[in-house]
Order: C-alpha cells, then sequence, then structure tokens
C-alpha cells in the first residue's frame, strides 16, 4: 500500500509484507522449514542457526490460528506505541513462538491458552508519522 | 588458571543525580575500591568498565581524570549484565596470569534517558512489535501464576521484604518499608506487575580492586576469593520455551557451582537479578535454592530473609537498591564482599563464608536473556 493522494498518514510494513500472506479470509504468517534438520522458524531466514545449514530453506506457511502461551497489558512504552495495549506469545503448531499484539486489551476478552487469530493492524506510529502495520492476533 | 581475590570494593549510593556526570560517579566508585584495598594507581595494569547506555569510552573518561591511562582499558557491554561482564573479563586477566591486578567499574546514568521503561534495541524483532522488559517478565509472572497457583500477593511479597532489607541499607535507592496492600495498589505498569514490583530508573557506580592470591597477602589478611566466575549467553530458540524455568541460569548456575566445586546448599547469601518481582522468585528455582514450583513457599517460610536458610538480596536487591544497569553486577559484588567480611551492619547475614551474584538480562528475540554472569564468592 503506497502513499495516498490526499496526504493521508502512509502505511509501513513491518517486517516487511514477504512475512505473511493472505488466503481466502485468512492470514497466514510465512516462515521457513529447514529441509536439512526439520526445524521451521518465523520470520524467514536463510541460515539455519540450529544445524547451520544454508540454502536449505523452503519456505513454509503457518497456520492462521495459534494458543496464547502469555500476555500481559501494556500501560508504559516507548512514544511510538500507543498504550494501553496487550502483548502475547503465539504458539503455533508448526513449533514456532511468535511475540505480537493482540487486537484486544480487554482483560475480561483475554485467557491462557485460548486459541487466537492471525491478522493484519496498525502497531505503531513510526517517527515520521507513519503508521507501522504488522500482524497481530485476535482472541476467538 | 590462578586464584583470584577482592581485595577492595565500592558503591555510591543509588538515585537521581542528574546533574551529576557519569564518569564521575564511575571515579568515585573506582577511589572507593582502590582506597578500600589500600593500592596506588600504579599498581593497576587494566581496567575494565561496563556499561550499557553510558555511551562510548566510558572507561577512558573514567579513569584519565586519575591519570590512569595507557593501560588497557576494555568497554564492556552486555545490557543489565554489562557490570557483571566486566567483573568476569578482569577475573581472566588475573586468572590467565596476564595481569596481576586489574580494576572492574560499572557505571550507569538512566536519568539522562528521561525515565519509562529502559531503552531496548529496535533492530530487534520484539521490540518493535512493542516489547517492554516489564511484559516480558508480566508474561512470565501470568505463566508462573497459571502453572503454580501462585497469587499477585506471592509477588507482593518480593517487594515487602526486598524494602524491609534496603530500610537497612544507606546505600539503597528506595528505603520505605512497604506493605502487600501498597504494592499492588501502586500504578499498573504490564499486568500484573505494578509500579512497585519494578525496579527503579537510577543511578549509580561499583567497582572493584581484584589480584592474584599470592599478590592479595600482601595487602590484606581477608581477600575475598572468587571462586567462580562464568558468563554466558543466552540459547537462540525460535520454537516453545518453559518461560517459567529461565535456561540461560539454570545453565550459568550449574557451570558456576561446578567450577568452585560447591552446590546450592553452600550458598550462605546471595545477590540475584530481581529487575522484577517474578524474577526473584524464579530465580530461586533456577539457582537450586527451592524446587521448581517453591519459591512462593520458600520465601513465606522466611527463609529467604536475611536470618533465614537463605538470605537472598539482603542489600534490598534491583527492585530497592536500585538498578542502574551496568553498575548492577558490581553492586551485588560490593554486597556480598561486605556480607563476608562481616561489614554489612545491621543488615549482616550471620557467620557468611559463601556468597553469590547473578546478574542476567537483556530483551532480545529468541534468548531468554541476552547474558548471564554468575560468580561465586569465598572468605
Amino acid at each position: 500500500m503506497a502513499e495516498s493522494d490526499k496526504g493521508e498518514k502512509k502505511q509501513v510494513f513491518y517486517p516487511g509484507e514477504e512475512c505473511w500472506i493472505a488466503e481466502k479470509d485468512n492470514l497466514h504468517l510465512v516462515g521457513s522449514h529447514c529441509k536439512k534438520c526439520g526445524q521451521n522458524y518465523f520470520p524467514a531466514r536463510e541460515i539455519c542457526p540450529k544445524c547451520f545449514a544454508e540454502g536449505e530453506m523452503d519456505k513454509i506457511k503457518l497456520s492462521s490460528r495459534g494458543k496464547l502461551y502469555s500476555y500481559s497489558i501494556v500501560q508504559i512504552a516507548p512514544k511510538r506505541f500507543m498504550p494501553p495495549y496487550a502483548v502475547g506469545y503465539v504458539d503455533f503448531s508448526e513449533g514456532v513462538r511468535v511475540l505480537g499484539q493482540l487486537t484486544t486489551c480487554d482483560p475480561a476478552k483475554l485467557k491462557l491458552d485460548m486459541e487466537v487469530q492471525t491478522e493484519l493492524g496498525r502497531i505503531a506510529i513510526d517517527e515520521q508519522g507513519d503508521e507501522v502495520i504488522s500482524y497481530k492476533f485476535k482472541p476467538l | 588458571m590462578r586464584e583470584v581475590a577482592i581485595i577492595g570494593v565500592g558503591m555510591i549510593k543509588m538515585g537521581k543525580f542528574p546533574d551529576r556526570m557519569l564518569s564521575s560517579m564511575g571515579r568515585e566508585a573506582v577511589l572507593l575500591a582502590m582506597k578500600d584495598a589500600g593500592v596506588q594507581r600504579g599498581d593497576i595494569e587494566a581496567g575494565y568498565s561496563g556499561t550499557l547506555h553510558g555511551g562510548s569510552l566510558l572507561g577512558q573518561r573514567i579513569f584519565k581524570d586519575l591519570g590512569m591511562t595507557g593501560m588497557p582499558i576494555n568497554n564492556m557491554e552486555n545490557a543489565c549484565s554489562s557490570g557483571s561482564s566486566a567483573l568476569r573479563e578482569g577475573w581472566l586477566g588475573i586468572a590467565s596470569g596476564l595481569y596481576d591486578m586489574v580494576i572492574a567499574v560499572g557505571s550507569e546514568k538512566l536519568s539522562a534517558l528521561g525515565g519509562g521503561t529502559l531503552p531496548l534495541e529496535k533492530e530487534d524483532l520484539e521490540v518493535s512489535q512493542g516489547m517492554v522488559m516489564p511484559a516480558l517478565y508480566a508474561m512470565r509472572a501470568r505463566r508462573y501464576m497459571a502453572d503454580f497457583n501462585a497469587t499477585k500477593e506471592d509477588l507482593a511479597k518480593v517487594v515487602v521484604k526486598s524494602r524491609k532489607n534496603a530500610s537497612m541499607n544507606p546505600l539503597a535507592q528506595l528505603t520505605k518499608p512497604t506493605t502487600v496492600e501498597e504494592v499492588l495498589n501502586s500504578r499498573m505498569i504490564a499486568d500484573p506487575i505494578t509500579l512497585f514490583q519494578c525496579c527503579p530508573t537510577g543511578d549509580g557506580a561499583g567497582a572493584a580492586v581484584l589480584c592474584s592470591l599470592e599478590k592479595a597477602r600482601k595487602y590484606t589478611r581477608h581477600p575475598i576469593l572468587i571462586k567462580g566466575s562464568i558468563l554466558v549467553s543466552g540459547k537462540f530458540e525460535p520454537g516453545f520455551r518453559d518461560m517459567t524455568t529461565p535456561e540461560i541460569t539454570v545453565r550459568g548456575s550449574k557451570l558456576a557451582y561446578e567450577m568452585a566445586g560447591l552446590g546450592p546448599n553452600d550458598i550462605d547469601v546471595a545477590e540475584v537479578h530481581d529487575a522484577f518481582s517474578i524474577a526473584e522468585l524464579l530465580y530461586y528455582e533456577a539457582l537450586g535454592f527451592c524446587k521448581h514450583g517453591e519459591a512462593p513457599q520458600l520465601l513465606k517460610e522466611g527463609a529467604t530473609n536475611i536470618d533465614g536458610r537463605i538470605p537472598i538480596n539482603p542489600s534490598g536487591g534491583l527492585i530497592s537498591k536500585g538498578h542502574p544497569v551496568g553498575a548492577t553486577g558490581l553492586a551485588q559484588l560490593t554486597e556480598i564482599v561486605w556480607q563476608l567480611r562481616g561489614q554489612a551492619g545491621p543488615r549482616q547475614v550471620k557467620d557468611a563464608k559463601v556468597g553469590m551474584t547473578h546478574c542476567t538480562g537483556g530483551g532480545i528475540y529468541g534468548l531468554d536473556h541476552g547474558a548471564c554472569s554468575i560468580h561465586i564468592l569465598a572468605r
């Protein structure tokens, strides 16, 4: 998504648009699978930190849903973020854990081990005033 | 490797000193340690300076105004373990036989950063998603509470003990005794972690003079021996990890015990890295002072009080004594040396012979923590 001609806020993608793929209504994170040792990673990488293999990485699409391992509602944070917001570690069945913001910071809607769905949303406003868009996790 | 002794320690009072230069704080700690050791500047063969946000060439900035230049000066950055890493490198300098006497100093001026959460590296994947240190510990706390039926009161009790100890430490930053209610009613930072459960923003410095045991005997009849000195980095893990088991500390302490030929039961007093309330509980377990899941019980029993079976953080720890990041490792060491010498005043642990310092930290994606440095000391 580029800057709109009306001079609205520009959107930037973090870590980058290659890190996810939309399929039907579901967003999937895209990582790496090491053909040599079988380890999966997010985000994608070139060298396998586990077995040190180079050029052995296949792209892998993570499930669009994962399990919330733990979370916290953050009240104090650097300026670019907008507290209060919730962060959590999400475990995917591919054996990968990803930290991201949750789509709600209502404590009544959050529970350990609950299922969450990957989607895109604003996580910060950067120094240039641009909206930073990344993956977020929505409680189901 | 040669036996290494500590013959002098010193630290300045921790607090907020916005008008004071960081290098002057480090220099004061250096002078305190050198006077405590009774050494002259010409005796020191190398300097090791640790800081996280203290900027370039802090060691040179500290030592130059004492005319202690020309010698190798090593500037160390390892996040919260910067000071303890400087200590560890100093140990290596002596143990290897390269030097006979060195000085390690740790200093930090967090007040210069304007408060709030500790600035983390923006290049980091999780930091860019909104991770802050209180949230990391909060997530550990939430998981621990769920897995082991611990309560927020259990967390608060860490702070109550910490403040009580700090009230007997004139060099501590926060010295007013508190209650479980007051801790839980303080401002929420990252739930379940409230303000009182976080180490404060502060400034400080600590230093130590290290030398070979042979040389130490010329200066003192009571050198403190470094029986174990360990530095490890966290292991990269892209998958699931049990956040209630700090692997870097478990691994590091095992190595430190092995090196010292000692075990958790031999430790009479320890200063551990209680940057947040939950951390102290996790480290009771990781360092082997109790079984996994039993830390709240250990605290409740009073076992970790100054008069308990295994006194932890008699200084008040990071939560109350303060945590000027780079200074912490050497402030912990100073406390343990005082404890082993019987110089800790009203907070003295009775007849402490073996002590431990445990310093770990650094928020970085994929690692439990960036670095962990553990020292086992004996009189």
